[in-house]
């Protein structure tokens, strides 16, 4: 077994105890350790994903604009940007999941009454509410699913034919957040 | 010996050329356009969004560290405070040579340059060719590459900014315990009761009792000064009231101070519990003196 594996197994088995165990009183290391954990996951994810999708679009779009301003052939050009994109879905939900298991295993630790209170807590009692969480495993869920989105907004605001490229590459589905 | 040299060398040139793909074999000026224009906006606009959400994320970081030692620790956060507020002013602040300013002036540096050439028509067209920047409804319309630009950066921001405020949902709380808050309107605010406190008349040194102040769960409890009936009379701005809601070690203190007014203003909670928090309004300025006290309510 690598050594990857080995931590991955860890990583999870450690997630799920620190779940169904959390502190009775968080310490103010405790509580900064696992914002810090959610703010470097979120941001080591959703860029990422924007490098993932980007890089997928950019392929496709360059094959598109080749045949509408030059009129050349683009079968044999798009083939192979969509083989191209075609690991992206499995490889950003990966890293979703990777990183928000690291994250669960920081903020696990903390009564989930700490993480919601603003006043000596981190003040999550509204962002629970909204995504209808109950636990710190919801609740970083729920977080990297709406990172995942906004991310998916900001690909199309910069690349407005993104949900094209997509489509024509056949992975649109697993990216529903590309567009207005 | 130099001609039999040429006689191999001329039909493997013949057959590479043949072989290059037409990409390869030399896009038109107008194709290099479209895909250096593209390219810019691409990479500039994903360096720019993870540049803020790092830069912002980072201040808020700071921030967040002094009031939570001082919440859960009970260390002075004073120093702690004015550090982090220095360090968030150089990185996000409004002046130009912020880290914040100069990650968005190289977006619009480099990405306008690289799209002057290809024309903001070509870029706004949703026809075959273009970009289809005009697809975007609030952005589409935009007269020139500059504008069209920052309209884009502007969106930017709003995404980025709401998923400051779910990712630290004490953000806007603490931006705007700074002087930074008025400039990240987009970092999402709890819900807040306000509380003017005024006096019974102009100058007559006498608090109104503002009485049970019920604040839903979820909810922040602002108060600000009335400036028409605060001001005590007489030179200088020296009035100021402490508000102080809850007791002993948990109870939170803040002052406001003159000119009154909707923006000097002291924030509390959001209040996530159940129960009943007694407040006290202490009120000085020249010859007035007042308390008042009543009960924070949450439902």
């Amino acid at each position: 077994m690598s050594k990857s594996i080995m931590m991955g197994a860890l990583a999870a088995l450690g997630a799920a105890l620190v779940v169904v165990h959390p502190a009775a009183g968080a310490t103010s290391a405790e509580l900064l350790k696992c914002q810090k954990s959610l703010e470097s996951g979120i941001r080591s994810f959703t860029g990422y994903e924007a490098t993932k999708v980007l890089g997928c679009t950019e392929k496709i779009v360059n094959c598109k604009l080749a045949n509408e301003i030059d009129a050349v052939d683009p079968t044999a050009c798009l083939a192979a940007a969509s083989t191209a994109c075609s690991g992206a879905p499995t490889q950003v939900s990966d890293a979703q999941t990777t990183r928000r298991d690291k994250v669960v295993l920081k903020c696990g630790l903390i009564p989930f009454m700490e993480l919601e209170q603003f006043v000596a807590g981190l003040g999550f009692f509204n962002v629970a509410s909204a995504c209808g969480a109950g636990d710190a495993t919801a609740l970083v869920t729920c977080i990297f699913a709406d990172s995942r989105c906004s991310t998916e907004h900001q690909v199309f605001i910069i690349d407005p034919r993104a949900q094209d490229s997509l489509t024509t590459a056949g992975v649109a589905g697993s990216f529903p957040c590309v567009g207005p | 010996m130099k001609i039999r040299q040429i006689a191999w060398f001329l039909p493997l040139a013949l057959l590479a050329t043949s072989a290059v793909p037409p990409s390869v074999r030399g896009d038109s000026a107008t194709l290099t356009n479209a895909k250096a224009c593209r390219k810019a906006v691409d990479k500039q606009g994903r360096n720019y969004a993870k540049k803020r959400l790092k830069l912002l994320l980072g201040c808020v970081d700071k921030l967040l560290k002094c009031e939570v030692l001082l919440e859960v620790d009970g260390t002075n956060a004073n120093s702690c405070r004015s550090k982090a507020e220095d360090s968030c002013v150089k990185t996000i602040g409004p002046a130009s040579d912020s880290s914040l300013s100069k990650s968005g002036n190289i977006f619009a540096t480099i990405a306008g340059t690289a799209c002057l050439p290809f024309g903001t028509a070509a870029m706004e067209s949703n026809a075959a060719g273009g970009l289809w920047y005009g697809n975007d409804g609030t952005c589409g319309g935009s007269g020139d590459i500059p504008t069209l630009l920052a309209c884009l950066r502007g969106e930017i921001d709003v995404r980025v900014d709401t998923l400051v405020g779910e990712v630290k949902p004490r953000a806007s709380l603490l931006l705007d315990s700074t002087s930074l808050g008025v400039d990240f309107p987009n970092v999402p605010r709890p819900p807040t009761v306000t509380v003017v406190i005024s006096a019974t008349a102009p100058a007559s040194g006498v608090l109104v009792n503002p009485g049970t102040i019920n604040v839903p769960q979820g909810s922040a409890l602002k108060f600000t000064g009335d400036a028409t009936t605060l001001p005590c009379g007489g030179p200088g701005m020296s009035g100021r009231v402490t508000i102080t809601v809850g007791t002993g070690s948990t109870a939170q203190q803040r002052t406001i101070r003159e000119p009154w007014g909707p923006n000097e203003a002291a924030v509390f909670g959001p209040y996530i519990v159940s129960g009943d928090q007694p407040y006290t309004l202490d009120y000085k300025d020249m010859s007035c003196n007042d308390t008042t006290s009543g009960t924070v309510h949450t439902p």
